[in-house]
């Protein structure tokens, strides 16, 4: 990496890490978590993007390029044939069921039943091998048959080239462009495992009311095989965030007392774990959240990015958030895609002189920039903030940047197939050192359950 | 006056709603007669939820007892029903599948008398018009919740003026991301994001239309 483009980047991840911290950067920074917008500016439909990973160096660069006062950036993570190779049903994708210039849409359904909390509960391989994956994965309809054991080999070997292409695509961002990452891995809150992939959102509310008890109990139970999951695909130096979209704590979904007693305490439980493993998160408060953001000032200050979605009040969550946790937001939607570039210079203006005159704040649009965006009005944004967003020069922080845990941190029971005291008993002993042995056994049976585990979602 | 079974789909009683409706239908009771205790008892759901006493959950819970309630009386009620007469055609535009805010909409104006054509998700513009014309509906309802459909609720409103019925038919759009702009850039006429105000501004326009 040349020395100005490591400078660049650096510079970056301080603005950042710093406004994250609850520091003083010495600019408000510019991030969106989802730029959907950097995915079809350099002129490729949706579906090229989803299905062509070349075409993501090409739309990164040149986004980059034009944009060059973004701090940190990430723009889609999905990859069609990955989908393909499983028959992954939870996506429509563009190009597939969709028109190729459209965005990918989750399918509601109820792919865990009423009652099958207990299963899930007790014996989640189980769960996933006989009732949630032949109902999630097409080609996984008939557990045994030949079609089924290729998908899940197709599965795995698409998982491991994703993971390829991501991380070449992160190192390129950092190393030709400067760019940091604004997110790395991902987590739900317990209580949308339920609600999005496994119940469905009907199912959902309606065990809601029916049975609460095994929703708590289903959701505690969840919290690490989430966190393993979580921190398997997590920055590995801990510069990022890890991504969590919050779904179904907005209002109105939930009523306080609902929220209180069945989204929450788990939630916040998770939270604490990746925050004690060295992380900070990015959430995207989805909806209007703002009867319930206020929760966050319980957890460590300066840990939880939360982005405001635009049927958040931004102002209010500064009044609620400020001086607790770091907001994101501020640029409706409509604006971006519909107004006119002085409007959004005026916008920009107004909440560098409220939300973010006194820093924890990071422009973006309600948890992402749209699609179809005017390029006219995200310079505009730009140049706006570069003009009203300015609070020094110079400013004193230290990047983050650690490819260890905190001392002492014990990473949660992490959960196998086949425990290694079966295999070793079949083996009859070994006649050399157990521990390289076991010890690849069980990372390889434990990755093995983390890719079953991120079909959920 | 409230009855037992308007207070229990009011309280989201279940077992109970259903056990009254069992217990009316043995002892005689009109299918319809149970019926409209029924709606007036999600009326009440409905104004709860404005007051933030219901929440979504609530909603979907009411709609599901009152499936089951449906459930019941299916066998009772009149084989040949007369043709209904549609004056509200519903649905999620094209390219966009989302369906949670358009069927709580659609359960809730049933729930106060309205009968409702539902066309579902992913509806193109023109099926929207055809559907006018096929069975002279003046309120179209658009659900939207991708910001990219938008142009396509903007066609709906442009093939209607083709097809000369623009002054005849009302459009109302809804989603989370609509707004006045929004509302304005596609034409529609009026906009809302809130299911049971939706529910009270549609009963409004089609007074307003009934009264003219």
């Amino acid at each position: 990496m040349s020395e100005n483009i490591q400078q660049k980047y650096n510079e970056r991840l301080r603005r950042y890490q710093a406004a994250i911290a609850l520091e003083m950067p010495d600019r408000i920074p510019i991030s969106a978590g989802s730029n959907y917008f950097a995915e079809v500016y350099a002129g490729h439909t949706n579906q090229e993007f989803i299905y062509d990973v070349d075409k993501w160096k090409e739309a990164d660069v040149k986004f980059v390029n034009d944009f060059p006062e973004v701090d940190a950036f990430r723009s889609g993570r999905f990859w069609g044939p990955l989908h393909d190779a499983v028959g992954f049903n939870m996506y429509k994708l563009p190009g597939r069921e969709l028109s190729p210039r459209t965005q990918f849409q989750f399918v509601e359904g109820e792919r865990m039943k009423a009652d099958e909390y207990d299963l899930l509960i007790n014996d989640p391989v189980n769960f996933l091998f006989e009732r949630f994956l032949p109902r999630t994965l097409n080609d996984f309809k008939e557990p045994g048959s030949a079609r089924a054991n290729v998908a899940l080999i197709k599965g795995a070997m698409a998982s491991a080239m994703l993971g390829g292409f991501m991380r070449n695509r992160s190192m390129y961002l950092q190393s030709e462009l400067g760019m940091p990452n604004s997110m790395g891995g991902v987590f739900l809150a317990p209580f949308d495992y339920l609600a999005d992939g496994l119940r469905g959102l009907r199912g959902v509310m309606l065990d809601v009311r029916r049975q609460p008890d095994k929703i708590l109990e289903a959701c505690e139970a969840l919290i690490p095989d989430i966190v393993n999951a979580g921190l398997a695909i997590a920055d590995p130096l801990r510069r990022s965030p890890i991504f969590l979209p919050l779904h179904r704590g907005a209002f109105p979904f939930l009523s306080p007392k609902q929220f209180d007693e069945l989204y929450w305490p788990s939630l916040k439980k998770t939270m604490l774990m990746f925050i004690d493993a060295g992380y900070t998160i990015r959430a995207y408060l989805e909806g209007d959240w703002g009867p319930n953001w206020h929760h966050f000032r319980e957890l460590p200050k300066g840990k939880v990015l939360c982005d405001i979605d635009v049927q958040g009040d931004i102002f209010k969550a500064k009044e609620d958030l400020g001086g607790y946790q770091c907001i994101a937001g501020g640029m409706p939607d409509s604006l971006l895609i519909l107004g006119a570039p002085a409007e959004v210079k005026e916008r920009v203006k107004l909440l560098c002189e409220t939300v973010g005159k006194d820093g924890g704040f990071i422009i973006n649009g309600g948890c992402g920039i749209p699609y179809d965006t005017k390029p006219e009005n995200f310079k505009a944004m730009l140049e706006a903030v570069l003009e009203y967003g300015r609070y020094s020069d110079t400013f004193d922080f230290e990047i983050h940047m650690s490819p260890t845990p905190p001392a002492g941190w014990q990473p949660p029971r992490r959960r196998v197939v086949t425990p290694w005291e079966v295999k070793l008993q079949e083996l009859g002993g070994v006649k050399g050192e157990e521990s390289p042995i076991k010890k690849n056994w069980e990372m390889l049976e434990h990755m093995a359950f983390n890719w079953l585990f991120s079909w959920l979602w | 006056m409230i009855n037992g079974l308007i207070k229990a789909i009011a309280n989201l009683e279940e077992e109970t709603t259903l056990r009254l409706v069992r217990e009316k239908v043995e002892s005689g009771e009109t299918p319809l007669e149970i019926v409209e205790q029924c709606r007036k008892g999600v009326e009440i759901v409905g104004k709860r939820y404005s007051e933030e006493i219901y929440y979504l959950s609530d909603l979907i819970m009411s709609e599901e007892i009152f499936r089951g309630v449906m459930e019941i009386l299916e066998p009772y009620f009149p084989k040949n029903t007369a043709q209904k007469e549609f004056k509200l055609i519903m649905g999620t535009i094209e390219g966009d599948i989302h369906d949670l805010g358009k069927n709580i909409v659609i359960n809730l104006l049933r729930s106060v008398g309205f009968e409702v054509l539902d066309l579902g998700v992913d509806v193109q513009p023109g099926d929207f018009v055809e559907c006018v014309r096929e069975t002279g509906a003046s309120v179209i309802g658009i659900s939207v919740l991708l910001t990219f459909s938008i142009n396509s609720v903007k066609k709906v409103i442009k093939l209607l003026g083709e097809a000369g019925l623009r002054d005849k038919v009302t459009v109302v759009i809804g989603g989370y991301p609509i707004n006045e702009r929004i509302r304005e850039y596609t034409g529609a006429d009026y906009y809302e994001t809130d299911a049971v105000k939706a529910v009270e501004l549609f009963k409004r326009i089609i007074m307003e239309k009934e009264g003219s």
